[in-house]
């Protein structure tokens, strides 16, 4: 279950959510403090002391940190003008000329071509029963399915999943970090791009291409092939939305990052309290409102037997000091197997995570005016703070709990946020 | 054709919606509804109103009347609209948000009205449902032959006196999250301005329109 801070920003202030959002905003800020030299041009900006912070950023599903839009754009145009010239003539002859038994032995030995790689990325991910359902896939297609034309594991119940190095590396803690729509590629992220190159090197059919000319050929066939395969899975709904969507690079974007999360989770459910209503004006209205600055919400002591999984710190950017952190950001994937990562009390309220301790010693007392700029950005909200005044207050400097991520304890420590 | 939606009839029933928003705003959330229920109102809406969408022996005529009903039914537009606008909403002054809901009404119907061909030939299962705060969300298995299925879920909702479905998850990815980010990069793009999304809707309604014309 992995639930991002960042988004949770913009629930409406006030509410349970929001106060949840706010929280964890802070830490991720905090986290972040002299981290983060990126200059988004859009979603929530904190600034202070000449640093910037995105705090609506990257991890929401819907509501990516784009930090490089313009360019995003521009690549995002050059594709569809490929595909308009090239790659749908190209797929709309494809459907036409090839039965469709065929595009789907082609789709189906394409699929199995990638279980391999899934099965390395599965057992990466400390998923060993996945690992040998992708191989076992892999063997029963491979040799009863006619080289993976027939999908016979299928048939049997078993459906074909996806493993990549992507998510293998969300799963160890990295977030999408910026948005990337990649030439010919399409949406992407700076996770995933990594991921992508990483899995050349652990799919055993991308690596004998190293060695072999013929396997050179064969990687290109399977790259050509795989690409109007995939154009013409998506035909239909391509096209209808191209044509439907009232912003269709915004509308990409989103899907894009959505259904990563979810491939990520390995499809269970997601969270929605965290995400989903953030932006609900309903639960503004609802009573619960930020009119009432005077009542402090209620913090509680963590307790750690009594943590779950909430939430998640953002991308915090491009960082010179910790070149390590270019991969992305640094994220408590609350992975259902991890004891514990930020805590949730019964009412709601949380401890901020620190994973840079150093970082927010430095920013010394100045975290808690990050808060202005993203709120102001509301237009509408009163709160002039992330945190108010009491919760501040309230609030001390003491370690919490550890932090796990997918059982190993990756983070240092859950901090109380001090106002000092 | 399906140009009821710039009747004044349908004109009337968005001020009227919108009235009725203004009236729900100031209530507290009406309580929730049971799961029940909520399963209860996706069956009929996957066992009798999509089938008949797709029944071939019904007249096209009849089969969109059908998906204006079936829209009418199901879909709440001041709350969906809400959700959508997200942060917006707020901003919005009155008159934009009632021309909003008209025009978000309109481009819902138009969607759907030249595309519910592409539901022919699916299979829609309920396999179980979640409480959240309210909220149910209805699982269900949207199978087409040859093609593994996949998993929608419904998110049904009590608004005011009667049920309706508030979003769509489809493999994860939610129509409404979808939606709101798109509506929100084109505000964003336009200075802020919720006209510009106006405008924009206004502009896919009227193609939309002139595509089924011709």
């Amino acid at each position: 279950m992995i639930t991002r801070i960042g988004h949770a920003v913009s629930a409406a202030p006030g509410s349970p959510l929001a106060r949840l959002g706010r929280t964890a905003a802070v830490g991720a800020i905090v986290a972040a403090l002299g981290a983060c030299t990126t200059l988004p041009d859009d979603g929530e900006k904190l600034a202070s002391g000449g640093f910037y912070f995105d705090v609506a950023d990257a991890a929401t599903p819907g509501e990516p940190h784009d930090p490089i839009e313009g360019v995003n754009r521009a690549i995002f145009s050059f594709n569809l003008f490929l595909d308009d010239i090239l790659i749908r003539p190209v797929t709309v002859v494809y459907r036409a000329v090839v039965p469709d038994p065929a595009k789907q032995g082609i789709h189906n030995f394409l699929v199995n071509l990638d279980m391999p790689v899934t099965a390395v990325n599965a057992l990466l991910q400390g998923k060993p029963e996945r690992a040998g359902a992708a191989l076992g896939r892999f063997v029963t297609n491979t040799v009863a399915g006619i080289g993976g034309i027939v999908d016979v594991a299928a048939a049997a119940g078993a459906e074909p999943f996806r493993e990549d190095f992507g998510q293998t590396l969300a799963v160890y803690g990295a977030g999408p970090g910026p948005y990337l729509v990649l030439p010919v590629l399409g949406p992407s992220n700076v996770r995933d791009t990594t991921g992508r190159v990483v899995d050349i090197f652990l799919d055993p059919f991308s690596l004998a291409a190293f060695y072999s000319r013929d396997m050179r050929n064969f990687g290109y066939a399977r790259a050509v092939t795989g690409g109007i395969d995939a154009r013409h899975q998506i035909f239909d709904v391509f096209d209808d939305l191209r044509e439907t969507s009232v912003d269709f690079y915004a509308a990409l974007r989103s899907l894009y990052n959505q259904r990563r999360e979810a491939e990520i989770r390995d499809g269970a459910p997601v969270n929605q309290e965290m995400d989903y209503f953030r932006d609900d004006p309903f639960r503004e209205m609802d009573g619960e409102a930020d009119e009432n600055p005077t009542q402090p919400p209620p913090v509680t002591t963590a307790v750690p037997g009594a943590v779950k999984p909430v939430a998640s710190l953002g991308w915090r950017g491009w960082d010179a000091k910790a070149p390590s952190m270019m991969l992305g950001e640094y994220s408590l994937a609350g992975a259902p197997s991890s004891a514990s990562s930020l805590t949730e009390a019964a009412d709601d309220s949380l401890v901020a995570v620190d994973y840079f301790e150093p970082f927010y010693e430095e920013r010394g007392d100045d975290d808690l005016a990050l808060g202005t700029t993203a709120d102001s950005s509301e237009g509408t909200s009163p709160s002039p703070s992330l945190l108010d005044a009491p919760e501040r207050a309230a609030l001390g400097g003491a370690p919490a709990a550890e932090v796990q991520v997918a059982g190993i304890p990756t983070a240092r420590q859950a901090y109380r946020l001090s106002s000092e | 054709m399906m140009t009821a939606a710039a009747t004044p009839a349908r004109r009337l029933t968005g001020m009227l919606g919108a009235l009725a928003l203004m009236l729900a705003v100031a209530m507290p959330q009406a309580q929730a509804a049971s799961a029940d229920e909520s399963v209860a109102f996706v069956r009929e809406i996957v066992e009798e109103g999509i089938p008949s969408l797709t029944d071939e022996s019904l007249p096209l005529e009849e089969r969109k009347a059908e998906l204006r009903r079936l829209v009418d039914h199901t879909f709440d537009v001041e709350r969906v609209g809400q959700l959508v606008l997200g942060r917006y909403w707020r901003q919005a002054t009155d008159e934009e948000r009632t021309r909003f809901l008209e025009l978000l009404e309109e481009y819902v119907v138009a969607l759907y009205a030249s595309r519910f061909d592409r539901l022919a030939g699916t299979d829609i299962e309920i396999t179980g449902h979640d409480e959240r705060e309210g909220r149910t969300l209805v699982r269900t298995a949207v199978s087409r032959q040859g093609a593994s299925p996949a998993e929608v879920v419904w998110q049904v909702e009590q608004v005011g006196d009667r049920l309706a479905v508030t979003d769509l998850l489809i493999e994860g990815v939610s129509l409404v999250v979808t939606q709101r980010s798109e509506f929100g990069s084109v505000i964003e793009r336009g200075g802020g301005q919720i006209q510009a999304l106006l405008d924009r809707l206004e502009e896919l309604v009227e193609r939309e329109r002139q595509r089924r014309a011709s």
